[in-house]
């Protein structure tokens, strides 16, 4: 086998790379299947004992299948209506060039420079007021407006590569604004609407703070994220915790895989185009 | 007590929750309750909104479970059961803000729970103790220390349930194979079995120094020297550096820390870290409750066999002649709020927490969940577990010292940061300056 330039040396750093990124999903994975004493004591072995119910014990206990459906129903009305409203704007601003469109741009911008933090006091008056506090309806409406400044500011970024020129032929061909987001602008731009979808995906499924704070704890409302800290008490069964968290990851998991695929399909898709 | 270790979040949320009903309370909405949808009756005998401590993962909690399942087969009452988690106060306090409020809480008596009373967000319950038929029955030392300042007289903030010991455990396998014939009385002893154990690589004391145990421990060693009365003072006043008997205390605990009694870098442990390695004898002495009772039985190393429950050796001079422990009733009760004590919710709330005081009832969490009972009663057939009888005991060996929970109020978490280093390298002058500041934030 031969080594391209300055190939060991990369070889090896990647490995320890990765499996500077695999310990801890070792270490998540093998303490869902040990008791507390083993965690502590033999914490990177493999279990002496296998305690695959752990597993059950964490889904009933936790009441984990209400709590994923939740955070299921919750992430993806978040994540539609995030890109629902996201993409229009991204088109609209990228398609401008004027002193209100780089207004409007600037404005999405100061949303990075509010910490979510600061955003919950007025948040959960706001959920109060219009009744929806305690409710999974607010976390859908509120979690793609924290979503959209980010998510218009990346869009706008990629559909600014598509060629002016396409866009002319389009034009003279008759396109109007509709045709021209669905048939040029989006395909183009889909390595970052997937990257979008992504990123926000990950960020709304892990949302903790707004979720205990206004959805709450009711079983019959409360997010993935909520349901799981059920399982801690004064002590803590860490095998049973565990083996909740890795149920909680591995939909995240799953969703990650397949939209990165889709998203390398539409880089390579966008590399043939160009 | 019976806390885990503060998030950060908590900070967060318990700052949004104070600004919130802060906020909500100037535009006068606070106080009216309103029926959300949780609050809406069930059909047949309405419902019963209650926030619960005792959460899925809890020894309690299939207790309690079996008492909700049988009132409402019996009543024809829905209970709308919400966990509480780490932030219950806070969220129980932002549920009040936005006019859903529960009308029972379950909770300890801790940190901002204290407040609520004061703040309105619960109602006293001197007259429904009264009314309700269980004055006669419940402890007095149990009403009093959820009275406002922990005294008789004063008014009662909820009706207390969870009773706890809070013991020494001491491995007595590991002792004898240290060559330590018996569990140490006093602080020389403790030392020189912290030797013993060290020289044979077995860990002396350990505890969660960064968390709620750690916390508890300080304070039983730091009021070695001091009486009751001077203690409950100073936790609720401050003033640990201008009284000599809790310096001396202090500087107590750092000479045992500097004498390595403590296991290695018990800084950075939390109650976690102690119950595993007492459980796996990597270390042989601990402080833990009696809610741990249970847990070491089910962890399944044998511990409970092994384990004689005592009190923490006290150095020559103490204000006690034996060594001493906790116990108190603050560990979880029922607290009823404004919207529990409206007239057409009270009945209710009345008849769920009378079932709790049952004696079959009562017997079950004894079973389950080790506590100590609120009431009088002979529940020595429901103290299965070892470490149960065990501790019925500990009256004749151990004094029993000031549990700080009420007397620190909403100083914990900062008390508790303040005593991580304390675990650590802090002198005992930065320590009492720290409890100062802390409390007197």
């Amino acid at each position: 086998m031969k080594w391209r330039k300055g190939g060991p040396l990369a070889t090896v750093l990647s490995w320890v790379y990765v499996l500077i990124l695999a310990a801890p999903l070792y270490y998540l994975v093998v303490s869902a299947l040990k008791t507390n004493i083993e965690i502590f004591t033999r914490p990177f072995s493999l279990p002496a004992k296998w305690l695959w119910e752990n597993f059950g014990t964490a889904w009933e206990t936790a009441r984990l299948g209400r709590a994923l459906l939740n955070s299921v129903l919750v992430s993806g009305v978040a994540i539609v209506l995030t890109l629902l409203l996201a993409i229009p704007a991204a088109y609209a601003l990228a398609r401008t060039d004027n002193r209100l469109s780089k207004l409007i741009t600037g404005t999405f911008s100061a949303g990075f420079l509010i910490p979510p933090f600061a955003a919950l006091i007025p948040t959960v008056v706001l959920a109060i007021q219009t009744g929806l506090f305690g409710t999974r309806e607010f976390q859908m409406l509120f979690l793609p407006a924290s979503a959209l400044p980010l998510s218009v500011l990346l869009l706008v970024q990629f559909m600014l590569t598509v060629p002016s020129s396409l866009v002319e032929s389009a034009s003279m061909e008759g396109a109007g604004h509709w045709l021209l987001l669905t048939r040029v602008y989006v395909p183009i731009a889909m390595p970052g609407v997937v990257s979008v979808a992504i990123l926000q995906l990950l960020t709304f499924w892990n949302e903790y703070l707004f979720a205990l704070t206004i959805t709450g704890t009711a079983p019959d409302v409360r997010t993935v994220q909520v349901a799981l800290p059920t399982l801690v008490s004064d002590a803590t069964n860490l095998g049973v915790l565990a083996a909740g968290t890795v149920l909680t990851v591995l939909p995240v998991y799953v969703a990650y895989s397949l939209l990165n695929r889709r998203m390398q399909e539409a880089l390579t898709a966008g590399a043939v185009k160009g | 007590m019976h806390r885990t270790t503060p998030r950060a979040t908590r900070g967060v949320a318990a700052f949004a929750a104070g600004a919130l009903v802060f906020a909500l309370a100037s535009c006068g909405s606070s106080e009216e309750p309103a029926a959300g949808p949780a609050s809406a009756p069930a059909a047949g005998g309405g419902s019963i909104d209650v926030v619960t401590r005792w959460t899925a993962g809890n020894s309690a909690a299939a207790a309690q479970k079996r008492v909700f399942d049988a009132f409402t087969a019996e009543t024809g009452i829905k209970i709308n059961l919400t966990e509480g988690l780490e932030t219950i106060d806070d969220q129980v306090e932002t549920s009040v803000a936005a006019g859903k409020s529960p009308d029972l809480v379950i909770v300890n008596l801790f940190d901002k729970t204290i407040g609520w009373l004061d703040a309105g967000v619960t109602v006293p319950v001197d007259q429904y103790v009264k009314d309700w038929g269980l004055e006669a029955s419940m402890k007095p030392e149990a009403l009093d220390e959820w009275r406002v300042g922990g005294v008789a007289g004063g008014e009662l903030q909820g009706l207390p349930f969870s009773g706890f010991s809070w013991p020494l455990w001491y491995n007595t396998e590991l002792l004898k194979k240290a060559g330590v014939a018996a569990t140490p009385k006093t602080t020389d002893e403790l030392i020189d079995a912290a030797k013993k154990l060290r020289a044979v690589g077995i860990g002396p004391v350990t505890v969660g120094g960064n968390d709620w145990t750690g916390q508890k421990l300080f304070y039983q060693i730091a009021q070695s020297y001091t009486d009751a009365g001077t203690m409950q003072k100073v936790m609720q006043e401050g003033g640990y550096c201008a009284t000599p008997s809790v310096q001396q205390g202090i500087k107590l605990f750092t000479d045992l820390r500097d004498a390595e009694v403590f296991v290695d870098n018990v800084a950075g442990l939390s109650a976690d870290d102690m119950y595993a390695s007492y459980y796996s004898g990597k270390a042989a002495i601990m402080s833990a409750g009696a809610w741990a009772y249970t847990e070491s039985k089910a962890s399944g190393t044998g511990i409970e066999t092994r384990t004689e429950l005592g009190g923490f050796p006290v150095p020559s001079g103490a204000a006690y002649t034996k060594p001493t422990a906790y116990q108190g009733f603050t560990g979880v009760g029922f607290m009823i709020t404004k919207q529990g004590a409206s007239p057409e919710k009270i009945d209710l709330v009345k008849q769920l927490v009378t079932k709790f005081y049952d004696q079959p009832t009562v017997g079950d969490f004894v079973k389950d969940a080790s506590i100590l009972p609120p009431v009088t009663g002979d529940f020595a057939s429901f103290a299965t577990d070892p470490l149960l009888k065990s501790s019925l005991g500990l009256d004749a060996n151990v004094e029993y010292t000031v549990l700080p929970d009420v007397w620190i109020g909403a100083a914990s978490d900062p008390i508790t940061a303040v005593l991580a280093g304390a675990y650590g390298k802090a002198t005992p002058q930065e320590i009492c300056e720290g409890l100062d500041k802390a409390t007197q934030a």
